[in-house]
């Protein structure tokens, strides 16, 4: 223990009004908001409206069972 | 016809912060705005998931507070305002915490029975998590020309069991805006290398598998 207790300094220095750590932010989620697109139409609304729902989830198995007709269905 | 209330819009986020005009010249405030928005898309949620639910004005409206008091005092550093990934994190967030939904009936008719328990017990959860999908997703694929963008709309899977596991998180464990906002952008992040071979790696395969942008989204 003492080991590693003497890779320890008790300094006194002072510490937070130098550091100013305020400042110190990430700057994630400042990558501006971007307002230049179209709203989307009906048919758009249609088809987004359908992502995580069982609806969706039905259109999803479909697809693929229309790509893949060979692979078995998984069994719960 | 879309609702004025859609979600899928350009100003969405400075419509639930200050309300915008209909298109019969009706004023709406930015409260009115955000209870209607986030209610009627809880609501079509809910049917897709063979329930039906109420939500408590008041803590929509303390959720609506306390996102802006979130998304005003954040600080940012060398960029020009807050993205729509973070704007989703606090907000779901806030949805979540302040627990919208007051309540949640079931409609046995409609015969989702696995759905409908699901959603039964992870109401609020699921929908506030598709609530932030869905605000994303109008920003996450502003780039795509709009001859593609129904196209990769119809092949995004957000599948079952993601959807599950967030859910069960966001109700038992505390998920912090932070980490919401990681979610929904690594969601709609393209990983796939520019130019190479590997243009259908199976991850973020609807966006990144379509071929038509090379760029963060």
């Amino acid at each position: 223990m003492d080991e590693i207790d003497k890779h320890i300094v008790k300094d006194r220095s002072p510490t937070t009004k130098k550091l100013k750590p305020k400042d110190y932010v990430p700057a994630w989620g400042a990558n501006h908001l971007d307002r230049d697109w179209e709203p989307f139409d009906d048919a758009e609304v249609a088809a987004a409206n359908k992502i995580g729902t069982p609806e969706g989830d039905a259109l999803v198995a479909a697809r693929k069972r229309r790509l893949n007709p060979d692979k078995k269905r998984r069994q719960r | 016809m879309t609702s004025p209330y859609s979600i899928y819009h350009p100003n969405i986020l400075d419509r639930l912060k200050s309300g915008d005009v209909l298109a019969a010249g009706e004023q709406v405030s930015g409260q009115v705005w955000f209870l209607r928005t986030v209610t009627e898309l809880f609501v079509n949620v809910a049917r897709a998931h063979g329930c039906d639910v109420t939500l408590s004005e008041q803590r929509l409206l303390e959720a609506r507070n306390l996102w802006l008091d979130d998304i005003n005092r954040a600080r940012t550093e060398g960029g020009n305002g807050i993205d729509h990934y973070k704007q989703a994190g606090f907000l779901v967030y806030w949805l979540r915490r302040r627990m919208v939904v007051n309540r949640i009936d079931d409609r046995a008719e409609s015969g989702l029975n696995g759905a409908r328990r699901e959603f039964s017990r992870f109401g609020n959860e699921k929908a506030s998590f598709v609530f932030g999908f869905r605000l994303c997703l109008g920003f996450a694929t502003r780039h795509l020309p709009k001859s593609q963008r129904l196209d990769v709309i119809e092949h995004i899977d957000l599948t079952p069991e993601f959807r599950r596991d967030t859910a069960i998180l966001l109700h038992h464990k505390q998920v912090s805006p932070h980490a919401l906002y990681l979610i929904y952008r690594a969601l709609f992040m393209d990983m796939t290398i520019p130019d190479g071979d590997d243009d259908e790696a199976n991850i973020a395969p609807t966006l990144g598998g379509r071929h038509v942008r090379r760029r963060p989204l």
